[in-house]
């Protein structure tokens, strides 16, 4: 079928030119990296600052809904309208997609987190205390391991959504694979628009698969209940 | 920032082709089509997954893996393999993206009524079509719409991204803004993205809150 | 409820010594055998502030004695429950004193003070990511003990709780509601507690599975003679489990007796309602055949059997058994047996005496 349209459109310009290819591979390497440093620095950033908000949210619970409030107009904001809202202030280098990206990690991340916590149950828990439990002991040996699932869970869908929006930094010359696809959009040219996709898929595809091996390996358990919220 | 206020309220801005009007329609008119046609795929079968249970953990599952696949990947490609540009790889990738949420709304909202209910229902005599229409769509119908608030979001949202294959949607102020050195136009762009998606969401949060009253 | 009082209360244990005469809560190790094990004086807890408040509680005395098993009976929101909970502190009191082995217990810091308190509730609370085995070295390992003890303590506790030690490895999901139930015991008797708290330990399981756990608890309770308290909302449970039996009604206690003093004789009629219909033949209910023996095997009793004028029970039985037994057969005497030995007789009469004997 790629093949028919192609043939219609007059000469043949292949989906991939291998030569390219390999005259490119320093900078295949050099995309892949950066693309890979920037989802681990946003989520980094992202897991600390969700964690401080859970945290206080569980504690002054008054804070819960507007904080809750804030992050979910946060998350409506398109993160094309975030990056080019930040890039006339910012200019172009690591500041923008950190900062965008960070934000996006937060907002995803955070409701996992309360909930996480939230769902536990209170007759486990209250069976914790009463064996004599300090309440570091009990966050330590029962809380975190029982919350861990949802925790991973939500680590699974930040990454997979960090991934994505790297390559859509790339739109705007912000490094990963999205340059790769930026630049053969800009010039009609469809073979670093395929590296790019490919980059950019396996990379979230490898997160994706290493997070649910993870989920399990963190729940033994309880057979994986692979379930996001729709 | 008097930018993106003097671009908002400058009427001629609003009007003609490539006005904010023009825009905004085509923005809601591939977001409408794609959510449809999601909607049309992944509601039935995700009901009848649901209900039957069978194959349920896989395709779940399978879905799940498939939303690691980021939106702007899936539309480059279609660009990449010449099958258009414009509205048909913007519709294709904004499709694929409504897909997964309508479909694990429906499966999990179906597949998660209390058993005692069906029960109830199947022992008082109700064909399996009669509990599916009767009892298993309208309990499931509040995870079914969140499963549309969530598709409808992020279709709105990465809509944006069709202005970078040649689809005139609210993401051309963005491009166009950007590329011309315009921040008025640009941040103009983002407002009009923000407040649609907000009001979407607004729109359809109210109605699961009607739908969850209702119950 | 600080890390320091934990870190204290290891730095005492030296490793590998399981130090549990340490922790009980008296000077010297164990309590006096007049001291009551837990006492309740002047004890109040009111819920709220202000004008919508709500005592729970409302100035309860009652004492239990070293190794008794204490019933609180009621109907829900009586305060029997919130009465259990303010023995571990996971509720404190708003007035009055509340002593475990004679210590104020608001005098113990909560860790320290839980740690020798077992508690069991409803559905067993078992923590769902640990095996069994982990579940039961709980209290153990939060002391201290070494890991030799801490595995032949689970092993001793597997089989004094009736659980298979194959299921030792295994995770709670993967047991019944029964056995589950089984664990929780074990776990909260794990470091020999003084006190023993049962939160409607039963009422989750099916009538058939209960009455088995019940049975094991009495005989368990003969065995390691720990203190306990338990609450139940069934007054069948309470009078069959408990030396003594506290009927809470509305913050405050209606009476406190031994089962078949309160079948007997009822302080009020809000007891009497509660405790229900045949408290007479119920009383029998609580005393085995064994017990009822009074009269001498007679030497004509093979001719009166071959006549047919008495009937034979075996020994298993319980006075409301044979009146059964005597009701269905339309004989008055009965010769208990034990297997092929005849123990003694008792008749309908004594039947009768003995229940209005005080």
């Amino acid at each position: 079928m790629i093949a028919a349209i192609a043939a219609q459109s007059g000469p043949v310009e292949p989906l991939i030119r291998w030569r390219w290819v390999g005259h490119h591979l320093d900078d295949l390497r050099e995309r892949a990296l950066e693309h890979l440093w920037l989802t681990v620095a946003a989520l980094l950033i992202g897991v600390a600052i969700a964690s401080l908000l859970a945290s206080v949210m569980r504690r002054w619970r008054w804070t819960a809904g507007p904080l809750t409030a804030a992050t979910t107009i946060l998350y409506t904001i398109p993160s094309i309208a975030l990056f080019a809202a930040l890039l006339p202030l910012l200019g172009v280098g690591y500041a923008v997609p950190i900062i965008a990206l960070s934000t996006y990690s937060l907002v995803v991340l955070t409701p996992f987190l309360l909930a996480a916590f939230d769902d536990l149950d209170p007759s486990t828990l209250e069976a914790a205390t009463a064996m004599g439990m300090t309440p570091v002991q009990r966050w330590r040996r029962v809380d975190l391991p029982l919350a861990m699932p949802t925790i991973v869970a939500g680590l699974r869908v930040t990454t997979v959504t960090i991934v994505g929006l790297v390559t859509v930094g790339g739109l705007f010359g912000l490094g990963g694979f999205g340059d790769f696809i930026d630049d053969g959009l800009s010039r009609d040219f469809s073979t670093p628009i395929v590296l790019g996709v490919v980059g950019s898929v396996v990379i979230a595809l490898v997160a994706d698969l290493m997070w649910v091996v993870l989920g399990r390996a963190v729940a033994p358990w309880q057979r994986d209940r692979d379930r996001r919220s729709p | 920032m008097s930018g993106p206020v003097e671009f908002l309220t400058t009427a001629a801005n609003w009007a003609g082709n490539d006005g904010i009007g023009a825009r905004l329609a085509t923005h809601l008119w591939v977001s409408v089509l794609a959510v449809g046609a999601a909607a049309v795929v992944a509601l039935p079968t995700g009901i009848a997954i649901g209900h039957t249970r069978r194959g349920r953990d896989l395709a779940v599952a399978v879905t799940n893996l498939s939303r690691a696949v980021p939106s702007l990947a899936v539309l480059a490609f279609v660009v990449a393999a010449g099958w258009g540009i414009g509205f048909v790889p913007t519709w294709i990738a904004m499709f694929a993206l409504a897909l997964p949420p309508l479909f694990v709304g429906a499966v999990t909202g179906v597949s998660e009524v209390d058993p005692a209910v069906v029960d109830a229902a199947v022992g008082m005599g109700m064909s399996a079509s009669q509990v599916v229409r009767s009892v298993e769509i309208p309990l499931a119908l509040p995870l079914v719409v969140s499963g549309l608030r969530v598709a409808v979001g992020q279709v709105i949202a990465t809509a944006t991204l069709g202005a970078f294959v040649g689809y005139n949607t609210l993401g051309r102020f963005i491009t166009v803004g950007r590329a011309n050195g315009n921040d008025g136009m640009l941040y103009g762009g983002v407002v009009v993205i923000v407040a649609l998606a907000v009001a979407a969401d607004s729109a359809l949060q109210r109605w699961a809150k009607t739908l969850r009253s209702r119950r | 409820m600080s890390e320091g009082s934990t870190a204290g209360t290891g730095a005492v244990h030296a490793p590998g010594a399981p130090a549990e005469q340490e922790l009980h809560l008296t000077p010297s190790g164990s309590p006096r055998p007049d001291e009551p094990a837990v006492e309740f004086v002047g004890v109040s807890k009111r819920f709220g502030e202000g004008a919508g408040a709500a005592f729970a509680i409302e100035r309860l005395d009652l004492s239990v004695r070293s190794g008794e098993l204490m019933v609180f009976v009621g109907p829900s929101g009586c305060g029997k429950t919130t009465s259990l909970r303010l023995v571990n502190r996971l509720i404190e009191p708003t007035g009055g004193v509340v002593k475990v082995a004679g210590r104020d217990v608001m005098t113990v810091p909560p860790a320290r003070l839980r740690r020798d308190i077992g508690y069991v509730i409803q559905q067993a609370g078992l923590f769902p990511h640990r095996t069994i085995a982990q579940n039961i070295a709980t209290v153990p390992s939060l002391l201290g003990w070494s890991r030799t003890d801490i595995d032949t303590r689970v092993e001793e506790l597997a089989d004094l709780v009736g659980l298979d030690r194959a299921l030792l490895s295994r995770r709670p999901s993967a047991l019944s509601g029964g056995q589950q139930q089984r664990v929780g015991v074990a776990r909260a008797l794990a470091a020999r507690p003084s006190v023993l708290l049962m939160d409607e330990p039963y009422s989750a399981v099916d009538p058939v599975v209960r009455a088995h756990l019940q049975d094991e608890l009495l005989a368990l309770h003969e065995r390691v003679g720990t203190t306990i308290l338990l609450v139940t909302h069934d007054i069948d449970e309470a009078v069959r489990l408990g030396d003594r039996v506290a009927v809470f009604t509305t913050g405050r206690l209606a009476q406190v007796a031994t089962p078949d003093d309160l079948l007997a004789h009822p302080a009020d009629a809000y007891v009497e309602h509660f405790l229900g219909g045949d408290r007479q033949l119920r009383r029998l209910a609580l005393r085995d055949a064994r017990d009822l023996v009074l009269g001498p095997l007679s030497p004509s009793l093979d001719r009166q059997l071959a006549a047919g004028t008495v009937v034979e029970v075996p020994v298993e039985m319980t006075g409301r058994n044979i009146v059964d037994a005597m009701l269905e057969s339309g004989r008055t005497i009965a010769v208990v047996v034990d297997g092929d030995r005849r123990l003694g007789t008792v008749t309908l009469t004594e039947l009768t005496d003995l229940l209005h004997l005080r």
